[in-house]
């Protein structure tokens, strides 16, 4: 019984099966694709916040709305350090707030001035209708906009907050890259795409 | 047949990247090209011999750069006295910032009544005569030599002295 089902059962089998394989296939095709864009995107995006670091700048969390439109709640800044008298009225810029010297604060500015060896610096944020002025030491530096990411933000805040979370699922990203590139340049035998 | 995923997951990374630097490029903030150079703001005081239009500032600049164009204003002055007077003027600025920076030049109706930096300017001038209910226009005109240094951002308010003597007939 099974020597005459067998060869019978596997014929029908490759009949339903074979029309279907190339629809298969495109689709994996086209999940992979999608799968390595999502990758690369986030890989793209890990490499604007991180490679700016290496030219003395640094990412920042946008924590308010007092730049809106230009800067929105839970962007992410990218700022790099200047010498105050590099900026200009226009820029938008990061320094310290004059009455909390822990906080920073990123906004544009209105107008500057030199005085002796200090800058004073007219700011206010876009969404704001009173101005702050403050001053650095022409020697100093301050942080002037490059780009920003829109809401990313929120993403490093919940990174933040859910720690171990993120840390867990952010490394089986990395493996699963680590993977997916090793298969790029070192491709294994059998692949599943092989059997077409 | 592995080589048809390669490609694949290659193109897939390359877009994503590609998006990223999309999204970096769409989300730029340029520097801003705003001209940023020195200020220079000009008043006159005038004693009661000499009638000025206006207590404002007559020669007001806010971007005064090393080489550019200079800043031109006129004042106009006018003896109310009943007889001649010799105007001389001098400049008080509160901050030296740009004493040396910024050269000044006066001149009325062709004749120069001084030239040299705003720093020379805090001595009176020479003088200019003007006769019964004369009028005459003060030229004033500011500028920053090329090459000058440490004048972005600086501003300087000056005031304009002037001093009016009362020329006394001679006696014959």
């Amino acid at each position: 019984m099974t020597a005459l089902t067998t060869p019978r059962s596997r014929r029908l089998r490759v009949r339903l099966v074979e029309p279907v394989m190339p629809v298969l296939r495109v689709l994996r095709a086209v999940l992979r694709y999608v799968g390595m864009t999502v990758t690369g995107f986030a890989v793209g995006i890990a490499l604007a916040l991180a490679l700016p670091l290496a030219f003395d700048a640094r990412p920042l969390v946008v924590l308010s709305g007092s730049m809106e439109p230009a800067l929105a709640t839970g962007d992410v800044s990218v700022v790099r350090s200047i010498a105050p008298l590099d900026a200009r009225p226009g820029d938008i810029v990061t320094f310290r707030d004059p009455d909390n010297a822990q906080r920073l604060i990123t906004h544009r500015v209105r107008a500057m001035r030199v005085q002796g060896d200090a800058v004073v610096f007219r700011t206010r944020g876009d969404a704001n209708d009173v101005s702050e002025r403050w001053r650095v030491p022409a020697g100093g530096e301050i942080g002037r906009l490059m780009y920003r990411i829109p809401k990313l933000g929120w993403v490093l805040d919940f990174a933040r907050s859910k720690g171990l979370f993120v840390l867990l699922l952010g490394g089986a990203l990395a493996l699963l890259l680590v993977i997916e590139l090793t298969s790029i340049w070192r491709p294994e035998e059998g692949d599943d795409d092989q059997v077409a | 047949m592995s080589s048809a995923i390669a490609p694949i997951r290659t193109a897939g990374i390359a877009t994503g990247l590609a998006l990223a630097a999309l999204l970096v490029l769409t989300f730029r903030v340029p520097a801003s090209s705003e001209l940023l150079g020195a200020g220079l703001r000009i008043t006159a005081m005038a004693p009661g011999e000499l009638h000025v239009p206006s207590s404002d500032a007559f020669l007001k600049v806010g971007k005064l750069t090393p080489g550019g164009e200079p800043a031109q204003a006129s004042l106009p002055l006018r003896n109310v006295t009943s007889g001649p007077v010799d105007v001389r003027v001098r400049a008080q600025m509160a901050t030296p910032e740009l004493d040396r920076a910024v050269r000044v030049e006066l001149r009325s109706d062709g004749q120069k009544i001084a030239s040299g930096t705003l720093a020379d300017l805090r001595h009176w001038t020479r003088s200019l005569r003007l006769e019964r209910a004369d009028e005459r226009t003060l030229r004033v005109r500011a500028w920053i030599p090329a090459g000058t240094d440490n004048t972005i951002g600086r501003r300087v308010a000056a005031q304009l002295e002037l001093d009016a003597k009362l020329v006394k007939p001679e006696r014959r």
